[in-house]
């Protein structure tokens, strides 16, 4: 049987139809690739339980349909999830241009603290590449999240865009962990200044 | 809407007898009978010589179903499909024109529907109410009352037995060909086990799928399989959760003296190879176990696993409730190997309802002999694919049926290709297998399914030249396969007209459907569709259609969006046909009209690239003024569109351009007016004021507007407010300009001569009164209550027997919410005659409603039924037509699933014969059954020594199916091979193609030479661009039925 885990993080990858968000998750999760497009109707689910330090983490990602159509049902999956994974397409400049759309479109309907981060796929195609590295850069500098370009076809930065994104979720969710506990201390103080207060 | 269409010539006609039809001619003249025949004399008489006795009502066809759907049954062997709703009934469908109702006589909802042995349908209602029903002699053969509520079903298609589990938890099975409960019965088995535990009712009761002599029987706090033949418990299964461990999503925090939570059981399932089963609990945990040894090898909820494991995740039984699985079913391929689960809940939060299907694909099964529990454990952990698949509705799914097509075994899940999935409000959709994208293609489905598939928003009904449809069918795709085959199916009953009878439907999901209806049924063969979700990429509930119109004779079709947008629509050859593009247009979702898009926008390169030649899209007008409250697409090019804001738009189709762009508004009084109905009329009387057109605008108040609709210099059109008058009490609802000399629709047409001698008369039907106009004169009036009028139309017949002293008369048919149609002359609206309907109207929908020429009445009754009827007695030819077959005694049931071996040798199982197995249900002493029907499931029964070596071969071949196109070709292969006109032989084209061709010429010079005077004048009228559209049509039939 399984040994136990410490955290289960919930992850979502949105962006265009046809950028490869399906191709990613494969790669991440079975460590295959295929060339075949096959839309996505509705939205994909597989889990993969990583180790980050001596923390066991339970991924659960979401890969959720790009077309406009399924956007409606796929806001209810951006509810509790603590990363989300913009995806375009580096020979796409369609879908570059929709990065900030996507922004706004997971700004409104996920939870305030989920980490974002920006991953320009298919980046092993120098000669179909229409954004460039810099340009994907300065987006997620303006947006403010972490950038890194991949390629799940040649398994290049896969894993270290979940990894990081982990990474990213645990500091977080530390960090909270220890506010929390010294807001607890505080009500405890709190509490205890009160009672004391009594007497 | 009767559209200037002709009326056949019709000698006059005695009465046959008279159904259900009342005089409702009043022997003391009303006040408005009194007034209208001083208002109208010296009027002619447009009815003169319409006789009471030439009316009543022949109910020719029934379309949909009446009551919510609530539960559905699919039979692969004999292709047939049945659905049962809250109102008690069954209805059961084959191939095209097979379709049989069931009237049980209960009131309650049939929940269970279960097809069984080929030749029964088991029908059990919310009272566990059994009825066994025929689909030999489409009759109720049983009503059986069931000692206890029943909460557990299950059937196992070769056996005539149900198994049953009830409330006290006692397991028993009914014997359906003998109508009685078998000897086999089986005690509460958890008070056997927990005695200590409350008792429990059955929860779930199954049939082992491939040893029918082992049953799985799950109660609230124990499963457990059961062997029938030993009489003894093969093996428990109990699951708990101990603390620390997360449990499913809905955990209750509720730990026994031993610190561990037993969930509740929901259900239980066997794998299809009967060596695994899941158990549902109500905490949502899925639990799988291994059936020969009781290890547990998985429990995981959808989207955690090893949720039975202490761990640091979320804690036990956390605020989030998500809504319970509902329904589980274990799936399989071809080889029942390859499995996957597909579930209904459980992934959303309780606020948010259900609305999608999950599906987990576990592939193939590891070999049970080499594999260990832990990678058991991770097979059901880890599914090669798991995804949600959303199924748009705004109701919740309520369940889910899998058509298996393999086999009717596996509790119907083997190799389904479409699942059906049934939602609360009753609407049923399609789902494509395992794809998950929704299928609404009405050809694949049996009409009444179609239908109601996604659900109708507007329909209404008129009448078209045989020779311009049958053109327009000529050009359409190869039809799909059809999904059922199975059944014979009636002869026509009714007498067809020149005239096509046609029906269309607008849908949810952005569908617009013309149905033939001519022949009484709507015929699927002979459909247009429109998907406009597939144009505009967008199938959300703001592109249903609102209304739709139609232009016959120039074969234009205009409907309205729920968003307020009309999309303009015309039947063409597709300059960028490109069939092997396919599916393309689907896939640039990132194609999107953009937002500040203008007025009248052109889509001409939305159609979609697969169709060679139908109904494509040409314009999309966006206001952006609300909802469209009417829309009328003339048969001259011109389309005018009402909004709720009192915006009225004129668009020419020939440039295209909008001419025409005002807000109607009452300038003394303040009052909002809304355009409720438009119409065009020829405009004789304006010809010299240069008018070639008269546009009507029936509004809200009751307001009827006149505009003229004039030709400029630079050959563009003009529309000019000319006269208003106040007509009706209330809204207006149909707007009729016919002739006032003869009484003659009189729809704008090009071509149209005028003469000085004619002038208008204009009927307006409201909600509540009827006006007959003559330019600004009130001519007529007649008053019903306050929205007791739905629908009103002009249809006419011949008077006199020869030609010298025949006529063709109208008359006005109204058909009221008091669920009546009255027949009024013209002018002077006396009644004629009332004839009351056989079916309650719903007043939401009855205005959905249309009359057409030849006395046919379009009914729509309530949300999901419809029905045509003649008031004339014309469709009546007198032929006794033979009954739906729905049983083919040639299609043998295939052999039942066989245990794998690896079954026997672990479980040291004895797997009985049929024979034993029945000797230990029902005794020694079991009595023959009698019925036809129990022969006629034993003539196709597996365990019929006569069918062994049959099964060997394949089971179903596709040929036993009941064909119309073999059968005719049967025929035709013993008529000489020889030109039926000239004798002479045609080389290089086969009988039944020259039959084929000859047959169709016929039909054309049949319908040529048939057409009355009417038909001539309007085809005499037609100008250039309508005979161009015609001749296209024409030559496009031909062409096709002779290969070219």
């Amino acid at each position: 049987m399984s040994r136990a885990y410490d955290m289960t993080m919930k992850l979502l990858l949105v962006g265009d139809s046809g950028v490869g968000k399906s191709c990613l998750l494969l790669r991440f999760v079975e460590d295959k690739f295929t060339q075949s497009f096959i839309t996505t109707i509705g939205i994909d689910f597989k889990i993969r339980t990583i180790e980050i330090g001596d923390k066991k983490i339970k991924l659960q990602v979401w890969d959720t349909a790009g077309q406009e159509r399924f956007r409606t049902i796929t806001m209810a999956y951006y509810r509790g999830a603590m990363g989300i994974i913009i995806v375009y397409d580096v020979g796409d400049e369609n879908s570059f241009n929709s990065v900030k759309k996507w922004y706004q479109t997971v700004n409104q309907h996920a939870n305030d603290d989920a980490q974002l981060i920006l991953v320009g796929n298919k980046c092993d195609d120098d000669s179909a590449r229409q954004v460039s590295k810099k340009q994907g850069e300065l987006v997620a500098q303006e947006l403010g999240v972490p950038f890194l370009e991949a390629s799940a076809k040649t398994n290049e930065n896969v894993d270290a865009v979940f990894f990081q994104l982990a990474q990213l979720i645990l500091e977080k969710t530390n960090v909270a962990q220890l506010a929390q506990k010294e807001n607890n201390l505080d009500v405890t103080q709190g509490n205890k200044s009160s009672s004391s207060g009594c007497c | 809407m009767f559209k200037k269409n002709s009326l056949r010539k019709h000698g006059s006609q005695s009465p046959s007898g008279s159904i259900r039809a009342v005089s409702g001619t009043s022997p003391v003249p009303s006040f408005n009978a009194v007034t209208n025949a001083i208002k109208t004399a010296g009027q002619k008489d447009l009815s003169d010589g319409l006789d009471s006795n030439l009316f009543r009502v022949d109910d020719l066809h029934h379309y949909g179903v009446s009551g919510a759907v609530v539960s559905f049954a699919y039979d692969p062997i004999q292709s047939l499909l049945a659905l049962s709703t809250d109102e008690g009934k069954v209805y059961v469908y084959g191939q095209q024109r097979v379709e049989a109702v069931f009237e049980l006589k209960t009131h309650l909802p049939i929940t269970t529907l279960k097809f069984l042995r080929g030749v029964f349908v088991v029908a059990i209602d919310a009272k566990s109410t059994i009825f066994t029903l025929s689909l030999h002699t489409n009759k109720i053969i049983s009503t059986y009352v069931a000692p206890a509520l029943i909460t557990a079903i299950d059937v196992d298609y070769s056996l005539e037995y149900l198994l049953l589990g009830l409330q006290t938890g006692i397991v028993c099975a009914f014997d359906i060909e003998r109508t009685l409960f078998a000897d086999f019965q089986l005690a509460n088995l958890q008070k056997e086990i927990m005695p200590n535990v409350e008792t429990s009712p059955v929860v779930a009761a199954r049939w082992h799928p491939r040893d029918f002599g082992t049953i799985l029987v799950a109660y609230n706090y124990v499963v457990v399989s059961y062997s029938i033949i030993e009489a003894k418990i093969i093996k428990t299964f109990v699951y708990d959760i101990p603390k620390g461990a997360p449990g499913g999503e809905n955990a209750r925090p509720e730990f026994d003296r031993f610190g561990v939570y037993k969930p509740k059981v929901r259900n239980a399932l066997w794998h299809p190879n009967g060596l695994n089963i899941v158990v549902l609990h109500e905490d949502n945990s899925l639990v799988f176990w291994d059936a020969k040894t009781e290890t547990l090898l998985q429990a995981r909820t959808l989207f955690d696993t090893y949720v039975n494991v202490p761990a640091n995740g979320p804690s036990f039984g956390s605020n989030r409730r998500v809504t319970p699985i509902i329904k589980l079913a274990w799936l399989c391929q071809n080889d029942p190997e390859y499995t996957s689960l597909l579930i209904c809940g459980g992934d959303s939060e309780a606020s948010e309802g259900v609305h999608n299907l999950i599906r987990m694909d576990f592939g193939a099964a590891p070999k049970y002999s080499i594999t260990s529990y832990e990678k058991m454990g991770k097979y059901y952990a880890q599914p090669i694919e798991q995804r949600v698949f959303p199924v748009h509705s705004s109701s919740n799914i309520v369940d889910f049926f899998p058509l298996g097509e393999s086999s009717p075994y596996f509790s119907g899940n083997h190799n389904p290709k479409i699942v059906a999935v049934l939602f609360e409000n009753g609407e049923l959709k399609f789902m494509n297998y395992p794809t998950g994208n929704l299928s609404y293609t009405a050809e694949l489905f049996p009409t009444t399914v179609a239908w109601l598939n996604p659900k109708i928003t507007c329909s209404l009904s008129f009448a078209v030249p045989k020779t311009m449809w049958l053109g327009m069918l000529s050009a359409k795709k190869r039809k799909l396969g059809a999904l059922l085959k199975g059944g014979t199916p009636a002869r026509h009953r009714y007498r067809k007209f020149d005239l096509k009878s046609v029906v269309v439907t607008g849908h949810e999901n952005g569908y617009v459907r013309l149905w033939d209806s001519s022949a009484g049924e709507l015929d699927s063969d002979s459909l247009f569709e429109i998907d406009i979700s597939r144009i505009l990429l967008d199938d959300s509930p703001e592109f249903g259609i609102k209304k739709v119109s139609f232009a016959p004779e120039t074969a234009e079709l205009s409907c309205a969006l729920f968003n307020g947008d009309v999309m303009l629509f015309k039947y063409q050859k597709n300059r960028n046909f490109l069939p092997t593009v396919g599916d393309l247009n689907r896939r640039l979702s990132s194609m999107e009209i953009k937002k500040n898009d203008k007025l009248l926008n052109d889509i001409s390169d939305r159609a979609p690239r697969d169709i060679s030649e139908g109904f494509l899209p040409s314009s999309l007008l966006r206001a952006r003024t609300g909802t469209v409250t009417a829309v009328c697409n003339s048969s001259v090019g011109f389309v005018a569109v009402g909004y709720e804001d009192g915006t009225i738009i004129v668009i020419d189709r020939r440039g295209p351009a909008v001419i025409y762009n005002d807000t109607l508004k009452d300038k003394g009084l303040a009052i909002k007016l809304v355009a409720t109905s438009i119409e065009f009329a020829n405009s004789p009387q304006c010809i010299e004021q240069g008018a070639l057109f008269t546009m009507y605008v029936g509004t809200s108040i009751g307001r009827l507007l006149t505009y003229d609709i004039a030709r400029l210099p630079n050959r563009r059109y003009e529309v000019k407010y000319s006269d208003s008058a106040d007509a009706n009490e209330s809204e207006i609802l149909t707007i009729l300009p016919l002739m006032a000399d003869s009484g003659r629709p009189n729809y704008a047409t090009m071509g149209f001569t005028p003469s000085s001698e004619t002038s208008n008369l204009v009927v307006t039907v409201s909600s509540s009164d009827i006006r007959v106009l003559k330019g600004s004169q009130k001519v007529a009036r007649k008053n019903y209550g306050k929205g007791m009028v739905a629908v009103g139309g002009i249809t006419g017949r011949t008077i006199g027997t020869n030609p010298t002293n025949s006529k063709v008369v109208f008359a006005l048919i109204l058909v009221l919410n008091s669920n009546q149609v009255k027949v009024l002359s013209i002018p002077a609206l006396h009644d004629i005659k009332t004839l009351t309907l056989p079916y309650t109207l719903n007043r939401r929908y009855s205005s959905h409603s249309s009359i057409l020429p030849m006395g046919d009445v379009f009914l729509r009754i309530n949300d999901t039924e419809a029905a045509l009827i003649n008031i004339m007695g014309l469709r009546d030819t007198g032929n006794n037509a033979h009954d739906v077959r729905l049983f083919n005694k040639d299609l043998v049931i295939p052999s039942h699933p066989a245990v794998n071996t690896m079954h026997v040798m672990i479980g040291n199982v004895k797997v009985p014969t049929y024979e034993d197995f029945c000797m230990v249900m029902s005794g020694p002493h079991r009595t023959k059954a009698t019925r036809a029907e129990a022969q006629l499931a034993f003539a196709v029964s597996p365990y019929n020594p006569a069918n062994i070596k049959l099964l060997g071969n394949t089971a179903t071949p596709s040929s036993a199916y009941y064909d119309e196109e073999v059968q005719m070709k049967r025929q035709l292969s013993y008529s000489k091979p020889k030109s039926p006109r000239t004798g002479k032989w045609f080389p290089g084209v086969n009988a039944s193609m020259r039959k084929a061709y000859y047959n169709v010429s016929d039909q054309i010079d049949t319908a040529q030479e048939t057409v009355d005077d009417y038909a001539t004048k309007m085809k005499d009228e037609l100008n250039a661009e309508t005979t161009e559209a015609r001749n296209g049509l024409l030559s496009a039939l031909v062409k096709t039925k002779l290969g070219i």
